[in-house]
């Protein structure tokens, strides 16, 4: 969708350019990468909220932030991870609702922590390679596979709940929510966590690279022996557990499960993903660039609360930061 | 004779930076009234540079250019277009959701009454640039279901239809068939005739005497040649492209083919080929050589699995493909070139599944000195690379993996001739080393100059099987045609 | 004779649609005695039209490739707007000036997306949270702005011989969207852009301008839909019509209109819009929860984009399933 410009005789003319190794490439790798770049649209956000609202620059703030962020940031992750990989996913936000109700269901049962998390986790997962597989043997693009599969869960989640809540009464569970543990929310500890591993995978593992490379040209990813088909339904599974994970922090946060909560996530969380770097076509995209995305929104909103800003003007004022701070990153690169 | 004819276009001093490079460097060229002029050149020469500018594709940063000697500036291609000018890229401009008509009227549907587009001329006038560029296809079906070779000819077409008086050929034959590019030809002399300018570009220097009048070569950016071509000795022409003495083009050491490594027995596949049997031996090439049309190129798609066929194929050890279309089979064109390089072999960098970047670069980075790849930056993106840079990362990908049988079709298309020099010395070393080499190709250069053994293809099936001394231009292409 | 082909092009998801949209018809009509009469039809037909001239701008923008997130939240501005400016301005004066805020809108997306190569996607997400966010603002709190016009109010409940006003508005912005894209150069010069944004370029289309015609076209259904949406329960509600953007995304694509680009049918998005909104009437009747319609939209999506698929590839649907089956043979 993004507009390249063509010049293919320079880019082949670039062959005349002295080779340039070692340090000045690894630089210029770093000035080029969407993550470093958008950390100092972060560095400025946090400079400005920092200079207009007095109470910004504060541990406790930040950690607010990091609360606020944490369930759409944690599906974010997994988003990226199945984006990179070519697939884009706006299913998770059902499967958010589906997994929070599932949750909640199993702890009211009376069943332990772990195996209600063990089981929401695996819910996510096959519904995540239902959409994988869906897109991989129809071989439709996993975007209207998982536009209708967004209707089929979320569906589901009303039909099985009949439209109301599912209390989720237990004190473990409201921990996992509320918690804190060396003074840092629980929850955060959670999306640090899991973009550490998400990162850990795309980066370091034979996996991670077979997902940039089924990203990057699906056709010659297969030629070269990926399995293109395989690597796209563990990526969405990816998605779906994120997205299971974030659904059970919905339901320990508000000790309660409602259809349709996750569905409130799904633009947030592609938008960080967006921001991040990723490409929307894939092959492209890192969970640091998320990480800072999830933050950059966070942010803002936080921001502007404590500038007093009322929650309506807040969601008028948030879109046209976001527009801005692009719109300036791309004023600055076409100046170099 | 041409030399009396008026300039349509003058280019006057133009030079074109972009960012981090000279493209173009006080370049004088012209187009003749009624000429054909060959632009040739490397990859990255600065070609494709100098046709953009007159194509109006982006301005020039010096110089100027001049039609029928009034100075013009070209801000956008319908500027271009309005003074005459069509261009024919290599990079298929069609749109594929669109009808074959409609690909060639784009931008310009001749209008009926209150303004609605006029289907019935649409057609009339498609069909007649069609016929004109020796394609029969129905003009009411999609752009994207014609074959590769029919879509260069739609591009053609596209250029033929209308008041053109300079037309700029990007490689036009390097999809097309003998025949086609015969029947191109004929057009390309017509149009001469009528007084339109040509600029043809083409890495095959061998089909130029035909139809070139005069001929300019280009190298880093600027002018090196521009002579009648009768004064130009074609020896000359590949030594001032290449900037070097090119010895031999094709190699000719190959050790005596041993063991069977791959077999191909029956293999068919409904409307494109039938009954194709065959076999490779440890250290020979054989080429399947074939009109466009012919099946031959889809044969290493069957062999290496990418396309579904009946009937048996038997690969002792590992097969490697490189297939035809660079861009849309072969690169991932948003990574490096490491990565381009290591792509097939992913589980041999990996301890526990834990990847390590620098074995991979360490293994490209040998492949890339053993290829002479340039630049030689593992960590440079592919995108940027020459059409033979990039053609041979994709080589080197299954060097490194190490494949017994490398399946190639058309493995020099878009290929500058200096590149292609060095993949043939690659493919040399290859059978030399124990391996088979097993590729198809429209090239009856390249099938000549390369092969050990040539199976002939046409109408899907095999038809002549020629090696040795009998591996010959005119009993191939006799072949090809029965 | 291009015409007849194109038809065949887009025929297939036509086809598909109309025989299912009328099985429908005639199943709730045989089930539900209250289902099956003209009243109950125009009345869905009436519901539809909100969102349905909604669909219809998306369906010419997506021709483009123009993808444009922002139009609900737009949607919720001018039913907002329209409610603002009824108590002073006459009512057509009111139609005009939320139409014309909207394309502004439009154009707006469009023009940084073009001029400064902003991700069309991030664009108009943050378009329609800063556009619903602003309907707020302006709406003053949940409750929203009251339409004192008759006249636009008119829009909505108005009737012609009996034919609601509003499905005749969907109709008429089917028919001019499908002339559009089917005989007028616009339209066509719009699909080949869509097609290869390349091959537009060098023909020397003016591809910016087309894509920034795709958002202002997508826009101005929001437009009106809001005028629609507004007119029929007498209020701009700044929460109209939210997060229904992939309902309507969904009946676009249920059409045959591809997401990216060069692929268009505005009789497709009709049809499409119409079936869901009969598929939740007959539902409800039936005293099937509403749910069901859900899940089974969701179905209907991921068959009806198979069987186009198909349909591009030349194979009908006993070779899919052949092809299916083989596939699933395989190791």
């Amino acid at each position: 969708m993004e507009q390249m410009p063509t010049t293919p005789s320079a880019l082949q003319a670039d062959r005349h350019v002295s080779d340039e190794r070692g340090g000045g490439e690894v630089a210029s790798a770093l000035v080029n990468s969407t993550a470093v770049r958008l950390i100092a649209v972060y560095a400025l956000l946090v400079l400005i909220f920092g200079i207009s609202a007095h109470n910004f620059l504060t541990t406790d703030n930040f950690l607010n932030i990091g609360r606020a962020t944490s369930v759409f940031g944690i599906a974010a992750l997994g988003v990226c991870v199945a984006l990179v990989a070519g697939s884009l996913d706006v299913s998770f936000g059902a499967t958010m609702s589906v997994c929070s109700i599932v949750a909640a269901e199993k702890i009211a049962a009376g069943h332990p922590l772990s195996y209600v998390l063990v089981y929401a986790i695996c819910v996510g997962a096959i519904l995540g390679a239902i959409n994988g597989v869906l897109s991989t043997v129809l071989r439709i693009d996993s975007l209207v596979i998982t536009l209708g599969t967004l209707s089929i869960f979320g569906g589901w989640a009303y039909l099985h709940t009949g439209g109301s809540p599912t209390n989720a009464p237990s004190s473990s569970f409201a921990e996992m929510g509320r918690g804190e543990w060396l003074g840092v929310p629980i929850q955060v500890w959670i999306m640090l966590g899991i973009a550490l591993l998400l990162g850990f995978v795309l980066r370091f593992t034979t996996f991670g690279q077979r997902c940039y490379a089924a990203g990057d040209n699906p056709r010659a990813a297969s030629i070269a022996g990926i399995h293109v088909g395989r690597v796209r339904i563990a990526a969405l599974a990816i998605s779906g557990i994120t997205a299971a994970v974030a659904g059970m922090l919905i339901a320990a946060n508000a000790g309660v499960a409602n259809p349709g909560t996750g569905e409130a996530y799904l633009l947030s969380a592609i938008a960080a993903v967006v921001i991040g770097g990723t490409s929307l076509t894939g092959g492209v995209g890192t969970i640091l660039g998320t990480f800072v995305g999830i933050a950059v929104l966070g942010t803002i909103d936080n921001g502007l609360d404590l500038l007093g800003v009322s929650s309506f003007w807040e969601d008028a004022v948030r879109g046209g930061i976001v527009v801005l701070a692009l719109v300036l990153d791309r004023l600055r690169r076409s100046a170099t | 004779m041409s030399d009396e004819r008026p300039p349509i276009l003058s280019a006057r001093g133009v030079g074109k930076s972009f960012p981090g490079v000279v493209a173009l460097q006080d370049v004088d060229f012209d187009v003749r009234l009624g000429e054909v002029h060959a632009l040739l050149g490397e990859n990255g020469a600065g070609k494709s540079t100098l046709t953009r500018i007159i194509a109006g594709d982006y301005p020039p940063d010096e110089g100027e250019l001049a039609f029928d000697g009034e100075p013009v500036q070209l801000t956008s291609p319908r500027d271009a277009l309005d003074l005459g000018v069509r261009l024919v890229t290599q990079e298929r401009a069609l749109v594929p959701t669109l009808s074959v008509a409609e690909n060639v009227l784009l931008g310009r549907l001749p209008r009926g009454r209150g303004g609605h587009v006029d289907w019935r001329r649409t057609t009339e006038l498609a069909r007649e640039a069609l016929g004109r560029a020796g394609l029969d296809v129905d003009p009411r079906i999609e752009a994207g279901r014609l074959r590769q070779a029919e879509q260069q000819l739609l591009e053609i077409a596209k250029a033929l239809s209308g008041e053109g008086r300079i037309l700029i050929l990007d490689e036009p034959t390097a999809a097309l068939s003998s025949a086609e590019t015969e029947r191109l030809f004929d057009v390309v002399r017509g149009l001469r005739d009528e007084g339109v300018g040509i600029v043809y570009i083409s890495h095959r220097v061998g089909e130029l005497a035909s139809i070139v009048d005069r001929v300019t070569v280009l190298r880093d950016g600027r002018v090196v040649h521009t002579a009648p071509f009768a004064q130009t000795d074609r020896e000359d022409l590949v030594r001032m492209m290449v900037g070097r003495e090119l010895t031999e083009l094709y190699p000719r050491v190959r050790s005596e083919p041993t063991d069977e490594l791959l077999r191909v027995e029956g293999v068919s596949h409904e409307g494109v080929c039938e009954d194709v049997s065959l076999e490779v031996r440890r250290g020979e090439i054989v080429i399947v050589f074939g009109l466009v049309g012919s099946g031959a190129i889809e044969v290493p798609y069957m062999v290496a699995g990418h396309m579904p066929h009946s009937g048996a194929v038997k690969v002792a050890g590992r097969a490697g493909f490189v297939p035809a279309d660079r861009h849309a089979e072969g690169l991932l064109p948003q990574a490096t070139i490491r990565r381009n390089i290591g792509v097939a072999s992913l589980s041999r960098y990996a301890t526990l599944g834990v990847f390590s970047r620098r074995r991979e670069r360490a293994a490209a980075m040998g492949q890339i000195r053993a290829l002479a790849l340039r630049p030689p930056r593992p960590e440079g993106p592919v995108a940027k690379l020459s059409g033979g840079n990039q053609q041979k990362a994709v080589l080197g990908r299954w060097l490194t993996a190490g494949a017994d049988v490398l399946v190639l079709a058309e493995p020099t298309r878009g290929v500058d001739i200096g590149a292609r020099a060095e993949i043939y010395e690659l493919l040399g070393r290859l059978c030399e080393g124990g391996a088979a080499v097993f590729a198809a190709s429209s090239d009856l250069d390249e099938v000549v100059g390369l092969a050990d053994r040539v199976y002939v293809m046409s109408r899907g099936r095999v038809v002549a099987h020629f090696e040795g001394a009998d591996v010959r231009h005119e009993q191939i292409l006799e072949a090809a045609t029965r | 004779m291009i015409r007849r082909s194109a038809a065949a092009a887009v025929g297939s998801p036509l086809l598909y649609l109309t025989t299912f949209l009328i099985a429908c018809l005639i199943y709730f009509s045989v089930a539900n005695e209250y289902f099956g009469n003209w009243t109950n039809f125009k009345t869905i037909g009436a519901g539809a039209a909100g969102l349905g001239v909604v669909a219809i701008g998306v369906t010419v923008a997506l021709a483009v490739g123009s993808i444009d997130f922002s139009v609900a939240g737009n949607l919720a501005l001018c039913g907002v707007l329209a409610g603002k400016f009824s108590g002073h301005v006459p009512g057509g004066l009111v139609i005009v000036i939320v139409l014309l805020v909207a394309m502004l809108v439009g154009g707006l997306n469009g023009a940084i997306i073009t001029r400064f190569g902003v991700n069309p996607f991030i664009m108009t997400l943050a378009a329609a949270g800063s556009l619903r966010g602003i309907a707020f603002v302006i709406g003053g709190s949940s409750a929203g702005a009251q339409l004192d016009s008759s006249a636009v109010r008119w829009l909505g409940q108005g009737k012609l011989a009996t034919i609601p006003v509003s499905l005749i508005l969907l109709l008429v912005a089917t028919a001019i969207a499908l002339w559009l894209l089917r005989s007028m150069p616009l339209g066509r010069n719009l699909l080949a852009v869509g097609g290869n944004v390349e091959a537009g370029r060098l023909a020397g289309l003016p591809v910016k301008r087309l894509q920034v015609v795709g958002y202002v076209v997508s826009a101005l259904g929001a437009g009106l839909g809001g005028l629609i949406i507004a007119a029929r329960t007498g209020t701009g509600l700044p929460a109209a019509a939210e997060s229904q953007e992939l309902l309507i995304f969904s009946a676009v694509i249920l059409g045959g209109t591809s997401l990216w680009g060069g692929r268009a049918s505005a009789v497709g998005s009709l049809l499409g819009i119409l079936l869901i909104n009969v598929l939740y009437d007959g539902l409800t009747l039936q005293q099937v929860s509403s749910y069901w319609q859900t899940i089974l939209q969701g179905i209907l999506l991921i068959l009806a984009v198979l069987l186009v698929q198909q349909k591009q590839e030349g194979r009908d649907p006993v070779s899919l399933i052949r092809s299916l089956v083989a596939r699933a043979q395989q190791p």
